[in-house]
């Protein structure tokens, strides 16, 4: 893993080191504050002439020169990874001044940096993305990634996050079998049918000379099946002499089954088997008495064609068939095959191509032909070579070898949007901009992002991207009864899990596509809601199954923080858990990260406070206790009135006035900054008080979602911009999405490593020798 | 009209997939086997801790359903993986399981583990030796995201028992039929019969290499981009290049004969159907069938099994009185009516591995059995969920080490000894020779 070491040492050093035009504030707040803790807990061993010396720094016009060790820092304080256990340990209260304040700095000097665009790892298709890739080039709805193991996500909390979308064994496995099994659908091959008698019987020595078998005596036919199918056997058999006639029909060596020839005339048999793409072997074996075996034929079953099915194979193949080029020379056809394989590789690999790009895929196609396969067959090997290339399966861009930021190309620009807004490969417009190279302007991008954000396509964006932000993509799956209530399971169903997580996406849906305020996330007098969730809720005169716009009366349902999936996805437990709806807020709706829990911290069981018992308290009371001790509150005081501003929602998103223990709700709360609130309206009066740091968040999200990749340091440059752009436009949700397409990084490359690894094939194996 | 064959492919395939090996090409005694069971969320410390001491431990309640297999299992007490301490109460505790290391909290741009399961090291050295070097088995599908309220982790580390290098998760298969089918991949390509019809094989042989031809040709394609991009790129082209030579290499040895353990008699067990059973014992019952076949065929001898991933939210409503998930359960606030649905869900699980091995105790090869045959290590990375304490881990090691264990007792190591301890042993087992592994400060003595 040594080129992820270079990457890194290239991420944290790049940039020039000209002074910083900080403010005088901070520079003396640096001075005063913050240099003499780090000086306290850190200088020892980051000291000038040190290996890692940021320390060096005594002035923050020099911050330049060391914002990646500074970056370090303020992860490695909140992570408690530094200092090392053994040494001092700064208050959490330190902990979290310097974490937070060396943030903010870094984050407001960030553009002076220059623009910066950022490297994009070559990322291989997710399983969304591949299954709508094969649904737009082949018109094909099937699910066949369905046997790939599931992506897990990274970056910025996405599964399209290019780092951790590995290529394990496994899945390359099933990237052959998904290839095999997409042309075997795609290509519609004529039915073969095979004939056997007793000539094609394999010469064993005991082998009938015949079609006669008698006692004892085996008959074996061999024959290779090109595609994995339901095969149908039909023979005719007559029984000879008087002992019964019992056959025994074994596949590939292994009894199969075996049937009774009766006496009399010739009946007939049909059996049905399987058989995978490969060689097989049928034996006959005659167990007792004797029989002949006539009519033996075997044909495979090819699946029903559809017009679905019918599209494919003409998206693929043209009218070109076996039948049409039956006159034509092997020439000809290895020529119309080519023309055919370049013409759906530019497609698949998302670039224009040449023949040469083809050549191995003819080669594969050569080698079926020459097997005296048919076109459509020698077509489907081919092709499987297209659809398991890492051309395909990954969406790499290519490098230009120069320091700085380069553009996209236009063909790359076009999958990175159509990914980003369709989960899926460009279409003909998008493709015809590119191969013009029209599409890499404002307006043209303007343009395609309203044409593509308009189309159905835009759906799966919108939900993955919600339900990854949110954290709602698996809320209702496995349902927490209630059990103090032990009628909850009749109130709680699967359906109203679907729900919720279908009104969140609905909300998004909305602000997106009808270009609101994304403050309303916060603000939003209405949610989208449907009979059974609105009984649920406790939302009067709503009728209908699908969700609709609801005008609420009271706001509390309102927005993110009024969703049952938010509630729900922030009580795993038997309770409501104020700490986590607290950190929820704090890292997914804000962006302020939450320290990582000391270790060994007491359950808040354990609390011990005078002859009352544990279970006795309230979870405020609880809470209370354990924020009176100071190292707890430090965070606590920032985290748990957050979370109680939700109390009135119970763990499965209903709303209440009573807890558990049948004590009134208060929603109330005071912030670690001492602003007092009554209830949740209360508090999201003050949340929206802070609109540029949860534009900042929204920003940051959608930026790692559409980028695919980890934000670093310098992207704070990118997002302050969008920030204030998105300010000055009344935080409109589609100038986000604009914003995002525009900037630096979307449409551009740094490429970070000049090294030129010098192109050699690997000698070819002589693997058809063996 | 017979009745369809349609799982002839499937039923006892053994014949067909394993030539009729010849004698110099089997092994004269069966091998080891290894096998890692992972169960989130802890368990009941009151119901597990046996009584007795050595040979004369009584099995607690948790342990009971061992009644028949009693004499093949240790209860191992004081272990610990220190290096997980704090921060959070699963995530970084699942991948530090097999290894001991730091798991760096991230969020997914630079993943990082610490080190490599042991698991993997067995599969690196020794893997080549089946068809398969290793199998990872699971019940739930990876979970995605990052768990910013829980610290900031990527929650894929809680889905990973098996790591390859510090920063590459080996994925589980949770699909039975999928996992049954990977055990025979190579059948796709055509099973390997014996006496080829001399006019037919250079088609068999074609068709058998249709495979192996594909994956040359897009190992081109690697070299044509690999020019072209930059070298974080390369990184995960490499990532593929390094799958498609496993692959190969799989396929060209299922084309030449390996030296192997063949057991003689059947195995029948019907090919699973699609998709993951509703019925959640199904499910669990049709994964631990296939992972007996897969030891009793020799098609690996190396495995993890996740019982449950980090923080697992089933809901094990087939029990009588359990309504809550999992991972809430776990969180029981040491309230009696929680605790009495938590140890219901734990116990149902302990003595599933328990009839696992039972059943391997039945499999018969020569004068032992597939349980003598093997080293299987069952537990957990936290002991008590709602405490989420790393000192004293709940784990049981069943089976005779091949001869190497002297099982039926409980070993109580001094407090804090490092589960890297216990690792070494099964490593050395295994044949791998290594002075330290992760934290290991010695090598815990199983014989």
């Amino acid at each position: 893993m040594s080129a992820r070491l270079i990457l890194l040492a290239a991420l944290i050093s790049g940039g020039a080191a000209q002074a910083s035009a900080v403010d005088a504030k901070d520079a003396a707040f640096f001075k005063s504050e913050i240099r003499p803790l780090l000086s306290m807990y850190c200088l020892e061993c980051h000291k000038e002439g040190k290996e890692v010396d940021f320390l060096k720094i005594k002035d923050l016009s020099q911050l330049h020169t060391q914002r990646g060790n500074l970056r370090s820092a303020v992860d490695q304080l909140r992570n408690r990874t530094m200092p090392p256990p053994k040494e001092d340990q700064p208050s959490e209260a330190e902990r979290r001044q310097v974490a937070d304040w060396l943030e903010r700095v870094l984050r407001t000097t960030a553009s002076e940096m220059g623009p910066y665009a950022g490297t994009v790892t070559a990322r291989r298709l997710n399983r969304l993305e591949y299954d709508n890739t094969i649904r737009d080039l082949l018109g094909l709805q099937m699910k066949f990634s369905k046997t790939f193991p599931s992506d897990g996500g990274g970056g910025e909390g996405f599964d399209n996050n290019g780092e951790t979308l590995y290529l394990p064994v496994i899945l390359m496995e099933r990237y052959l079998d998904a290839a095999e099994a997409i042309v075997d659908e795609a290509i519609i091959v004529p039915e073969t049918r095979r004939k056997f008698t007793s000539a094609d019987f394999e010469p064993t020595p005991d082998a009938p000379k015949s079609n006669l078998l008698k006692a004892g005596q085996e008959a074996s036919v061999f024959f290779p099946v090109v595609m994995t199918a339901p095969h149908v056997l039909t023979l005719k058999a007559a029984r000879v002499g008087e002992a019964e006639a019992r056959i025994l029909l074994k596949v590939d060596g292994i009894a199969a089954q075996s049937f009774v020839v009766p006496a009399g005339a010739e009946k007939a048999f049909e059996i049905q088997l399987r058989f995978f793409r490969g060689s097989h072997r049928l034996t006959f074996v005659a167990e007792s008495g004797a029989a002949t075996l006539a009519g033996i034929e075997l044909a495979d079953k090819p699946k029903a064609t559809s017009p679905e099915r019918r599209e494919a194979h003409r998206r693929l193949l043209g009218s070109s068939s076996s039948a049409s080029l039956a006159e034509k020379t092997p020439a000809e056809r290895r020529a119309v095959a080519s023309t055919l394989l370049q013409k759906f590789a530019r497609l698949a690999f998302r670039m224009p191509v040449t023949e040469k790009d083809v050549g191995k895929n003819l080669a594969l196609f050569d080698r079926s032909a020459a097997r005296g396969e048919n076109f459509e067959t020698s077509m489907k090997l081919a092709l499987r070579g297209i659809l398991a290339s890492p051309r395909f399966l990954f969406r790499a861009e290519q490098d230009h070898l120069q320091p700085g930021v380069r553009p996209l190309t236009d063909h790359e620009l076009a999958v990175r949007l159509s990914y980003f807004l369709w989960n899926s490969t460009p279409d003909a417009e998008l493709n015809a901009l590119a191969d013009a190279g029209k599409l890499n302007t404002p307006a043209t991008l303007g343009a395609q992002l309203k044409r593509l954000l308009a189309d159905p396509k835009a759906d799966s964006f919108i939900q993955n991207f919600t339900e990854q932000w949110l954290g709602t993509k698996a809320v209702g799956d496995t349902v927490p009864l209630s059990p103090e209530a032990p009628d909850s399971k009749d109130i709680y169903s699967k359906e109203i899990g679907a729900d919720m997580r279908k009104e969140a996406i609905a909300l998004m849906n909305y602000l997106l596509r009808d270009d609101r305020s994304l403050l309303e996330l916060i603000s939003a007098d209405y949610s989208f809601i449907n009979d059974r969730l609105a009984e649920y809720y406790g939302v009067p005169g709503v009728k209908g199954k699908a969700l609709r716009k609801v005008t609420l009366k009271d706001s509390h349902r309102g927005g993110v923080l009024g969703l049952g999936a938010v509630q729900m996805a922030t009580s795993p437990g038997m309770r409501t858990s104020p700490v986590l709806r607290g950190a929820w807020v704090l890292t997914t709706l804000m962006g302020t990260p939450v320290p990582a829990p000391p270790a060994n911290i007491p359950p808040l069981e354990n609390a011990k406070t005078g002859k009352k018992k544990p279970s006795a308290f309230s979870i405020r009371e609880k809470l209370e206790i354990h924020r009176a001790d100071a190292t707890c509150a430090s965070c606590h005081n920032v985290i748990d009135p957050i979370g109680f501003s939700m109390e009135h929602f119970d763990r499965v998103g209903r709303w209440r006035d009573v807890d558990d223990k049948g004590k009134p709700i208060s929603a109330s709360g005071v912030t670690a900054s001492g602003q007092a609130f009554r209830d949740l309206d209360e508090f999201k009066a003050l949340l929206l008080t802070r609109k540029r740091d949860f534009a900042r968040q929204m920003t940051s999200k959608l930026l790692g979602y559409s980028l695919g990749r980890s934000l670093v340091d310098r992207d704070d440059g990118t997002i302050e911009g969008i920030v204030d752009r998105l300010e000055a436009g009344d935080y409109k949700a589609q100038t986000l999405l604009r914003e995002i397409i525009l900037s630096t990084p979307f449409r551009n490359r740094n490429e970070l490593t000049l090294v030129t690894v010098p192109v050699k094939k690997p000698a070819k194996a002589e693997k058809e020798a063996k | 009209m017979l009745r369809g064959c349609g799982a002839a492919m499937a039923l006892p395939l053994m014949e067909a997939m394993v030539p009729l090996a010849k004698a110099d090409q089997r092994l004269a005694k069966p091998p080891l086997r290894t096998g890692y069971f992972f169960m989130p969320n802890g368990v009941n410390e009151k119901r597990w801790r046996p009584e007795g001491n050595d040979e004369k431990y009584q099995l607690s309640p948790t342990l009971a359903p061992f009644k028949n297999v009693r004499d093949k299992l240790i209860v191992l007490e004081n272990l610990t993986n220190q290096r997980t301490a704090g921060r959070n109460g699963h995530w970084p505790k699942v991948p530090a399981w097999l290894h001991g290391g730091f798991v760096k909290r991230n969020a997914g741009s630079d993943i990082d583990v610490g080190g490599i399961s042991a698991d993997q090291v067995m599969a690196a050295e020794i893997g080549n030796r089946t068809p398969l070097p290793s199998f990872e088995l699971g019940l739930e599908p990876t979970r995605s995201g990052v768990d910013n309220a829980g610290g900031g982790f990527a929650m894929l580390y809680g889905s990973h028992l098996a790591w390859r290098d510090p920063h590459t998760p080996v994925p589980k298969e949770i699909v039975p039929q999928l996992a049954f089918d990977r055990l025979f991949r190579t059948a796709s390509a055509g099973p390997v019969v014996s006496g080829f019809n001399p006019n037919q094989a250079a088609v068999t042989n074609a068709l058998q290499r249709d495979d192996l031809s594909v994956l040359d040709a897009v190992s081109e394609d690697v070299w044509l981009l690999k020019g072209k991009i930059s070298s974080a790129d390369k990184v995960k082209l490499d990532e593929y290049m390094e799958s498609v030579r496993a692959v190969e290499k799989r396929i060209e040895n299922s084309l030449k004969p390996q030296k192997r353990w063949i057991n003689q008699g059947r195995f029948d067990l019907p090919r699973p159907g699609p998709g993951i059973p509703p019925d959640h014992r199904e499910h669990v019952r049709q994964m631990l069938d296939v992972l007996a076949l897969a030891y009793w065929s020799d098609s690996t001898r190396i495995s993890t099994f996740m019982i449950g991933d980090a923080q697992s939210t089933r809901r094990f409503e087939f029990l009588d009185g359990v309504n809550n998930i999992w991972h809430g359960l776990s969180h029981h606030h040491n309230d009696p009516a929680n605790i009495a649905q938590y140890t219901k869900v734990i116990e149902w699980n302990v003595a599933q591995f328990a009839s696992f091995c039972e059943r391997l105790q039945s499999l018969k090869e020569g004068e032992s059995n597939v349980l003598e045959n093997s080293q299987l290590l069952f537990g957990c990375s936290i002991r008590d969920g709602n405490k989420h304490d790393i000192d004293d881990l709940p784990l049981i090691l069943a089976g005779g080490g091949a001869g190497s264990i002297r099982s039926g007792r409980r070993i109580i190591s001094p407090k804090k000894t490092p589960m890297c301890n216990l690792h070494m042993a099964l490593l050395q087992r295994m044949g791998i020779k290594k002075d330290k592994f992760g934290d290991s400060n010695g090598v815990l003595k199983l014989s």
